[in-house]
């Protein structure tokens, strides 16, 4: 291989153009299939990692009779005494379930007047005059919860029902971006008193106890303390929470990689029949390289870079292609196959993510069954006859 | 040097439509010498000159060829020698026909020739050889009958090589071009080429630069 | 369904590895056909269209060769992504260790190379010659290094279908024996001792190599890749990670430390490679290839020169070893 080959391959490929461009057009379907499915995945997948990664590092339940129960409090104390803990938080949680729509949002109650368990939820009230959060009834909303508002004609608050059915009218102070809106979307975040009265939950209880260790090899002391502590807790670590996104999310695309692979042979059947087809005038061509010298070698060569630099631009344009369309058009009539029409629509924008590793492996995966398809029908018309195939 | 002795070529050999298409060929001919293979069509003289070509293998027999035994070569060495030692020029020529004439020219060199300096060289000096390097940013396919001819023999000559072979030269040419065409074998011969024609055109019967005119007939020389 | 199976990468190993074995077992199919029959003296146009077969088989052997080398890396690339479901893995170390099948397999990858590697030298020396005087050693080789990719494809499955989600598995310092009391390195070798043997045996190949004995440099190279593995490991990788307790074969490979690890990895593998591959070369064919033991010397000077490097720049910076 030689620069002079190497251009001989282009200029043979420039002047087969036509006979390159069906090969081509496949290819660069199926990939851009692919990849957009892939690109699709890996943002959502990242975005909730993103998401986890801002969790607090342990989330503490009380389970009785195994069912969740409100925490007294006093429990926060106790827990704070424990070496090792540098934030101790108890938290206000819980849905609100809509009849009329059967639709349920998340309620997030916050003390502000208490350290933030993670730097994003800070980040949220970086511009929000806290005194007004705490002296009026606001709250900040997810997207999804500001389209559902919308619908049903809350433009500026919203009417809450408490189980003791009073109505609890709370205005809308902010509503948080679409960039991240995977898990956002349907949450509600207000005061913690609010928050208390609109979910039911007593004063001096919370329904969970957020702690972080920021030392990750005490972790597993830590537990054994807290569970030391009380007998009847649930612990969920941030890692248990990663672990089961990551499952998710590899599941479904490993089935989708599993339906691409179905596609791919199909492809490489196509690729093969028709490589196998070698009409006169190509192999009138090969004889004519045999008879000037060209070695078997050098034919193979030859027929399997062309195929192969084919199999590489395809790539090239599918990956340049799906990141338009993911990254700039937002995948339309992809993404209701990853996110449904379930709930409330979601306002989801895909925030640029390449998973390079996985760029990769589909590169691999794609080129290595490619080639693998031409290889016989390369090896089959760089053999065959000269004498006969000049006359 | 070409030594051909009790040379056979049998298609389908020991099957129902066999058919011997060359039967005890014994030839030799000399360096720089200029040969014309004389015969109807069909009569083996296209097989024998592809043999000669390192293209097509004897069933059996002994073909000689720079000396180098070429009727078993494996197929590196072979191609090594269709590349350094052969120039062939088919009856339609055989050009790529959607390269230009440049890069027609270039093919043989492409596997077997690194530097692209040298490349340009060679090819630029076989096309002036042959008149043709006004041509040569053309396609093949543009080009007229003559024309081809005359960058398929600067194809077969771009290697320098000792041996050039021609199939039919004049069987799709005029008779303007087949003129222009013995001046440019008069010439082959002069660089010191050996040059051998398998021909049944008349146009090549007394000649003064050719040495020796061999007849062939079924697949056998007659004297 | 086993989750392991489902990952995107594992999916790929698995159906890159399945389609080299089906192209190999093809091969082979080819290769046993072109034994039975071949006889070079024969003038027929069965004879010349095996020895147009054969180039099928080079084709496949070349393919299976680009493949393997490209996948080893993969491969590790693939476990350690699978260190974010494997309970207590941070990286491929701990999911090789998952169940006792991961070790056997690098290292059956890593032979794998090697013979292809040789092969496609033999296929070299042969086509190069007028009568290709060693085609029927070179398809019986191949037919057995099918058998060895066929072994690797049911080792690779066992592998892949052993890993356990759910058990935790330890990783990298409690693997390698630093804060367990496990004796790591073998003969029971303290870390001076096996620097000392490292360099002994890096003496030992250059010589070997010098003197052009394929014997002396295949037990030379094969002890240089054993004693090479383990001082990267557990002395010059923790030069690397700048981390006395960071004892690692995978890690170096990330963007953090440069991939340096490709470079170091590939050069062992290289000189190792040429080392040996004129005893085979020799065992096989009779003949050997001298410029592969300068080829040998150079990678394995190279190798042990970087490795040196890690450490002499960690002193002149720090003034101290670690």
């Amino acid at each position: 291989m030689n620069k002079n080959f190497i251009n001989f391959i282009f200029t043979l490929i420039y002047q087969h153009k036509s006979k390159h461009i069906a090969i081509f057009i496949i290819s660069f379907s199926v990939l851009f299939l692919l990849i957009s499915t892939m690109f699709v995945s890996s943002s959502l997948k990242n975005q909730l990692m993103s998401f986890t990664h801002s969790q607090p590092d342990f989330v503490v339940q009380q389970i009785k009779a195994g069912k969740r129960a409100d925490i007294p409090t006093s429990w926060i104390n106790e827990i704070k005494q424990i070496k090792g803990i540098s934030l101790t938080q108890g938290r206000v949680y819980g849905q609100y379930y809509h009849l009329a729509s059967d639709y349920s949002f998340v309620i997030v109650g916050i003390d502000v007047f208490d350290d933030f368990a993670t730097n994003e939820l800070k980040a949220i009230f970086d511009d929000i005059d806290i005194s007004e959060f705490i002296n009026g009834n606001y709250m900040i909303i997810g997207s999804g919860v500001k389209e559902f508002f919308d619908a049903n004609h809350y433009q500026e608050y919203y009417n809450f029902l408490t189980p003791e059915l009073e109505i609890k009218k709370v205005d809308i102070l902010k509503t948080l971006d679409s960039k991240s809106s995977v898990v956002t979307n349907d949450m509600i975040i207000m005061d913690i008193t609010l928050a208390r009265q609109i979910l039911g939950i007593e004063n001096d209880y919370v329904t969970d106890i957020l702690l972080n260790v920021p030392n990750d090899t005490e972790w597993q002391n830590i537990k054994i303390e807290l569970i030391d502590l009380h007998h009847n807790i649930k612990i969920i670590t941030k890692e248990d929470l990663e672990k089961s996104y990551t499952h998710l999310y590899n599941y479904t695309s490993g089935f989708f990689l599993i339906l691409f692979m179905i596609l791919l042979l199909t492809f490489c059947l196509i690729l093969y029949q028709r490589y196998s087809m070698i009409n006169s005038n190509d192999k009138k061509e090969i004889a004519i390289l045999r008879s000037v010298g060209w070695s078997i070698k050098d034919v193979v060569i030859l027929k399997v870079s062309e195929s192969t630099v084919i199999g590489i631009f395809a790539f090239l344009f599918a990956f340049i292609a799906s990141y338009l369309y993911v990254f700039f058009a937002n995948a339309p009539i992809l993404r209701e196959f990853f996110l449904g029409s379930h709930n409330i629509k979601h306002t989801v924008s895909f925030v640029p993510f390449i998973d390079f590793g996985l760029i990769v492996s589909l590169f691999l995966f794609f080129i290595s069954f490619f080639v693998a398809s031409i290889l016989i029908p390369s090896w089959k018309i760089a053999v065959s006859d000269i004498d006969g195939s000049l006359r | 040097m070409i030594r051909l002795t009790n040379l056979y070529k049998i298609y389908n050999q020991s099957l129902q439509n066999e058919f011997v298409a060359l039967k005890n060929i014994n030839l030799h001919i000399k360096d720089k010498e200029c040969v014309v293979l004389k015969g109807v069509s069909g009569s083996g003289k296209s097989t024998l000159l592809s043999i000669i070509g390192g293209m097509n293998k004897p069933t059996s027999g002994e073909a000689l060829i720079e000396n180098k035994a070429i009727a078993k070569l494996p197929d590196l060495h072979l191609s090594n020698f269709r590349a350094k030692s052969i120039g062939f020029v088919f009856q339609s020529f055989h050009l790529i026909e959607n390269l230009s004439v440049y890069d027609n020219v270039t093919v043989p060199l492409i596997p077997h020739q690194k530097d692209t300096e040298q490349i340009t060289q060679m090819v630029n000096n076989a096309l002036q050889i042959i008149k043709i390097d006004h041509k040569k940013n053309d396609l093949a396919k543009n080009l007229s009958g003559g024309e081809k001819q005359r960058v398929a023999i600067a194809r077969a000559l771009v290697n320098n090589p000792n041996i050039i072979l021609l199939d039919e030269p004049t069987a799709n040419l005029d008779i303007a071009n087949s003129q222009n065409l013995i001046t440019i074998l008069q010439d082959l011969k002069q660089l010191g080429k050996t040059v051998v024609i398998a021909t049944h055109d008349t146009i090549f019967d007394d000649l003064d630069f050719v040495d020796k005119i061999v007849h062939i007939q079924n697949g056998e020389i007659v004297e | 369904m086993n989750n392991i199976l489902l990952q995107n990468q594992v999916i790929i190993n698995l159906s890159i590895s399945f389609l080299t074995l089906l192209l190999l077992f093809g091969a082979s199919i080819f290769g046993v056909y072109i034994y039975k029959n071949w006889d070079f003296n024969s003038t027929s146009n069965f004879q010349y269209n095996l020895e147009k077969k054969a180039y099928l088989i080079v084709l496949i052997l070349f393919f299976a060769l680009v493949v393997k080398i490209i996948t080893l890396p993969y491969f590790a690339f693939t476990i350690d992504s699978l260190s974010d479901i494997v309970h207590g893995a941070m990286c491929a170390a701990g999911v090789v260790n998952a169940n006792e099948y991961g070790y056997v397999l690098i290292t059956l990858k890593l032979f794998i190379i090697f013979f292809v590697g040789s092969w496609l030298v033999i296929n070299k020396i042969d086509i190069a010659s007028i009568n290709y005087p060693h085609i029927k050693t070179k398809l019986l080789f191949a037919f057995f290094i099918f058998l060895a990719v066929l072994c690797e494809f049911i080792l690779e499955i066992l592998y892949f279908t052993n890993i356990s989600t759910e058990t935790p598995v330890q990783c990298c310092s409690v693997i390698y024996g630093v804060s367990g009391n496990s004796d790591p390195l073998p003969f029971g070798i303290d870390t001076k001792t096996l620097l000392i043997v490292f360099y002994a045996i890096l003496i030992l190949s250059l010589s070997a190599n010098l003197q052009k004995n394929p014997i002396f440099s295949f037990v030379a190279s094969m002890m240089y890749l054993y004693f090479g593995y383990y001082a990267l490991v557990y002395f010059f990788g923790t030069y690397i990670y700048q981390l006395p307790t960071h004892i690692c074969p995978f890690c170096m490979l990330q963007k953090e430390y440069y991939f340096i690890g490709y470079i170091l990895w590939g050069s062992l593998f290289l000189g190792t490679f040429f080392g040996i591959v004129n005893l085979i070369l020799k065992t096989l064919i009779g003949q050997i290839i001298k410029r592969y033991f300068f080829y040998s010397t150079i990678f394995n000077t190279i190798f042990a020169i970087i490795c040196t490097l890690y450490v002499v720049t960690y002193y002149i910076i720090n003034g101290v070893f670690l």
